[in-house]
């Protein structure tokens, strides 16, 4: 499984996702930092803050930049995550529908949140199933889901939503973003693109304690899920007809 | 500070007691003649901008430094430890600001802490940060929410977690907000910029700052990283020096040992003074001393990465003195100024008091107050106070999972974050304390508290202390009061590092605002950062069973001078602050890990701010996400009136629960280390109960401690 991590130069969002990949799910994972570094991928990851969200998605009109390509792969088909702002930054490619804005009320929110899965036919859910409870942060001052209404009864009519905030017992609220109809994830009509509110790979290392009281750790059924896929295609085609 | 103003400013009174005049008094000693205008303002501009700065270097000199394998740079804000394959570097930041400034400041102490780990070429792996606000609520809520958001702010954007945040309000801070940040960054062995290197006559003086003032704070830390991590990769040899909280160029005077040095200057003193100032904003930049061939790599990193490098003198042969070039008009000809009279003070020698003195705060005892009549509201009222609240809100409000190395979140950490290096797998702890009221009652006994609740938070989560870290701040004025004070707190602080033979990796003061017109003040109290390192998993702090035996290790007496309880419920911030111990807490410490490295905790947490009943409702509802909520059935002790059973808070006191078989241990362990045992109660499903005074449902416990702050900030 290789993947192509897209984000900030030396952050601690590529160095975070790069960690995670490598150490605890033992995948080839890359830094991509021009148009070629994606070609191999078998799944782009893309992550950051908002200034390089706002520059990542301005060079996309350029043929030769990095944005370009991982919009033009994606489109073809190839698995794409968007965490965080690059949830923002896949809507703001037309890649997924609606945008990503401010958090209502407006405030930074660092808190392990509860999800339901809604959509298990999809490479990103192949090892959970419709109804399971995940697990996972969201670290965000701008992780809010909206869209306008039509575009979320879409949404809903054809199972692309994802993931959706459900409290956990006790707890008065999980939609701390204040997401239209409480997404958390979303997918594109061919199921190959996902866009996340929040972190998978602040989810993944059961050796963190936040992470093992959680209870399963989330964020790694999701990184095995698309490894599967992977797998699965590989050993069902020849590999450029994937990419 | 401006050129102008000072250079028209007339010399100290003679005869005042200020450290300022003895200043002149040694200079115009040192010259055998009066001062010119131009030398006295030289003068001041070379002098420690405050009383602050001018009273922690000589304690600084005091504390514990004969460490292997420890390094302090000059300056004192930041030093590096080596711990395991590498080694831990800690530095401290600090700001100060009126409420009314823009609240882009906010940020600036943390920023300034990030630029000390970047001058030793460390990648920060975290930072603790403590705001202290005035406690009148309407504009507070927003100036406290404006400074949050603008340092979370800063962390996403350098990347930096932040593993613990508090608050602390009160009414005494007025208009003022300070912040106070301690960061720790990693060194993996042979990373990070030459550390021993020894500034040589002809080396250059640069300033080096992360881009125009206009450049965001988060942006100039990470250019100033990078710019210095490409130097370090090209063995570019340079000394870099963080300026924050000191004159400045201390931290060059404290490097260049006997050289003398030579600043270049632009016709006047004033315009000289101002670039430098320009170019040293600590939260935005720092000196670097480089050899004369390595200032062109240094300017082309600088360019390189959008920061800019300035020159602004060089290390001269001819030793012991400042020498100021280029001026010309009026003051034509090389200004000279012996370093000798810029050398600190002697150290403050402060006796430690003894226990039976009245101390400073006069008298607040018990039997003049009156007892609650209703311990169930008492309670609930201490619940909502700020103070006491629930911090989950404000950790919520910063990221502490960046860096994937967050060990224990800090929402359930117990002041005390944990987290795991990437490189080595080595487990880190750290632990802001600092209590402003007893510091005002006493300051020795203040800052010494503050390092024995440090290493007290530490002790629980099963880590042994192993430096400390600290910022302090002394108080308004320049007078002899102000200062005897100060010099009491530091010896304080002094004598507790000592006490458990702690080096002080770094020591900071405040600054406030670059281009304020006056200095703003302060109380007087520290704010200490203790590290530790564990090799297991942390003890964790809430209670984990039903059945399990609650148990309460070390003495109560019935202290409630400096208290939460005094404060809110009498309205009194009056009296002695409790006493402190340091061989009950040598002992105390020792018990604990002990306990912890044979397993038998199933929780510990820190008994402070609300005493034990603070204590035992924090193990009920502080809990991290999916974990059941338990309560407790906790006695009354019938040998002390209950609200000093409930709320004094005593030291070197600690809470743990252990299985029913444990305790039988726990005791010989307790008798050994001679720490007062008392078994007080046990852990419970749904109520919480002490005695026959209170009877609360959890969930409304939970409901009532854990909104308060948010409530009380507006919830926003």
């Amino acid at each position: 499984m290789r993947w192509a991590v897209v984000a900030p130069e030396d952050s601690a969002f590529e160095a975070d996702l790069l960690s995670v990949l490598r150490s605890v799910m033992q995948h080839r994972a890359e830094p991509a930092r021009a148009a070629g570094d994606v070609d191999l991928a078998d799944c782009v990851v893309l992550a950051g803050d908002a200034p390089w969200r706002e520059s990542f998605v301005a060079e996309a009109s350029c043929e030769e930049s990095l944005a370009h390509a991982v919009a033009k792969r994606a489109r073809r088909g190839a698995l794409t995550l968007g965490i965080g702002e690059g949830f923002a930054a896949l809507c703001a490619l037309d890649l997924l529908p609606g945008e990503i804005v401010s958090n209502e009320p407006e405030a930074f929110v660092c808190a392990m949140t509860t999800m339901r899965v809604e959509n298990a036919a999809n490479p990103w859910a192949q090892r959970a199933t419709v109804g399971d409870v995940w697990r996972m942060p969201l670290r965000t001052a701008a992780g809010r889901y909206r869209a306008e209404e039509a575009v979320l009864e879409r949404l809903d009519r054809d199972g692309q939503v994802f993931l959706r905030f459900v409290p956990s017992p006790g707890e008065a609220r999980a939609n701390r973003v204040g997401s239209d109809r409480d997404i958390a994830g979303i997918l594109n009509p061919g199921r190959n693109v996902l866009g996340l509110a929040v972190h998978p790979e602040h989810a993944a290392d059961s050796t963190l304690l936040h992470v093992q009281w959680s209870g399963a750790p989330s964020g790694q059924r999701l990184f095995q899920s698309v490894a599967g896929w992977v797998e699965e295609l590989l050993h069902q085609a020849p590999v450029d007809s994937q990419r | 500070m401006r050129g102008g103003d000072l250079a028209s400013r007339s010399a100290p009174e003679a005869g005042s007691a200020s450290p300022a005049s003895e200043s002149l008094a040694r200079l115009e000693r040192a010259l055998g003649r009066a001062s010119t205008t131009a030398e006295r303002t030289f003068l001041q501009w070379l002098s420690p901008p405050s009383a602050e700065v001018r009273r922690l270097a000589p304690v600084r000199a005091l504390l514990r430094s004969d460490v292997d394998g420890l390094s302090r740079r000059p300056g004192g804000e930041v030093g590096t430890i080596r711990l395991g394959a590498g080694r831990l570097a800690i530095a401290v930041g600090s700001r100060l600001h009126v409420a009314s400034d823009d609240e882009s400041e906010a940020p600036a102490g943390l920023a300034q802490s990030l630029v000390a780990l970047a001058s030793v070429g460390a990648a920060p792996v975290g930072a603790q940060i403590v705001v202290y606000a005035a406690g009148s609520w309407g504009r507070t809520s927003a100036v406290t929410g404006a400074a949050l958001r603008a340092m979370s702010e800063l962390a996403v954007r350098a990347g930096v977690p932040l593993l613990g945040s508090s608050l602390h309000f009160a009414p005494e801070y007025g208009d003022s907000v300070i912040t106070d940040a301690i960061a720790i960054g990693w060194l993996p062995e042979g990373a990070g910029i030459e550390e021993e290197r020894v500034p040589a006559p002809g080396d250059l003086v640069v300033a080096l700052a992360g881009g125009p003032p206009d450049v965001p704070r988060s942006d100039a830390v990470v250019r100033l990283r990078r710019i210095l991590a490409d130097l370090a990769r090209d063995r570019v040899p340079v000394l870099a020096l963080p300026v924050g909280g000191a004159s400045l160029l201390g931290p060059v005077l404290g490097a260049i040992g006997s050289h003398g040095l030579r600043l270049d200057g632009g016709g006047d003193i004033g315009s000289v003074q101002a670039t430098v100032a320009r170019g040293l904003d600590p939260s935005r930049g720092l000196v670097l001393v480089v050899p004369p061939d390595a200032a062109v790599h240094v300017e082309a990193a600088a360019a390189d990465r959008g920061g800019r490098s300035s020159s602004l003198g060089a290390i001269e042969a001819e030793g012991d003195r400042v020498r100021l070039t280029g001026l010309g008009g009026r003051e034509s000809g090389d200004l000279l100024l012996p370093i000798a009279v810029l050398r600190e003070r002697p150290a403050p020698a402060h006796e430690r008091p003894e226990p039976d003195d009245a101390g400073e705060g006069g008298e607040l005892r018990l039997d003049q107050l009156p007892e609650p009549d209703d311990y169930e509201r008492t309670l609930r009222q201490l619940l909502r106070t700020p103070n006491l609240a629930s911090r989950r809100w404000l950790h919520e409000r910063f990221d502490s999972y960046a860096g994937a190395a967050t060990l224990l979140h800090p929402a359930c950490g117990a002041g005390a974050s944990i987290l795991r290096l990437r490189d080595g797998g080595e487990r880190v702890a750290l632990a802001l304390s600092g209590n402003p009221r007893f510091s005002a009652l006493d300051p020795y006994v203040g800052f010494g508290i503050a390092v024995c609740e440090g290493i007290r938070s530490l002790a629980t989560r099963g880590a042994r202390a192993t430096a400390l870290a600290a910022t302090a701040r002394f108080g308004r004025g320049d007078d002899a009061d102000t200062t005897a004070r100060a010099e009491k707190g530091l010896a304080g602080l002094r004598d507790a590092a000592r006490a458990f033979g702690l080096p002080c990796i770094a020591l900071g003061t405040g600054t406030s605002r670059s281009d304020a017109e006056e200095p703003v003040g302060f109380p007087l109290f520290p704010t200490v950062g203790c590290i530790g390192s564990l090799e297991r998993d942390p003890v964790t702090p809430w209670f984990k069973h039903a059945g399990d035996v609650v148990l309460l290790l070390g003495r109560s007496r019935e202290e409630i001078g400096g208290s939460e309880f005094a404060a809110i419920v009498h309205g009194s911030t009056e009296g002695n602050p409790p006493w402190i111990d340091f061989e009950a807490e040598r002992s105390l410490q020792e018990l604990l890990l002990t306990a912890a490295e044979r397993g038998l905790l199933r929780s510990a947490r820190s008994l402070a701010g609300g005493g034990l009943a603070l204590a035992v409702v924090e193990s009920c509802c502080a809990l991290p996400e999916g974990v059941e909520a338990l309560g407790a059935h906790i006695r009354i002790d019938e040998g002390m009136r209950p609200d000093a059973w409930l709320f004094a808070e005593s030291e070197a006191r600690v809470l743990v629960s252990v299985r029913r078989e444990s305790v039988a241990a726990m005791r010989e362990l307790a008798d050994t280390a001679s720490v007062p045992f008392a078994a007080i109660g046990e852990v419970a499903a749904g109520m919480l109960e002490f005695g026959e005074l209170i009877s609360l449902e959890l969930e409304e416990l939970r409901k009532t401690w854990g909104d308060a702050l948010g409530e009380a900030l507006g919830a926003g």
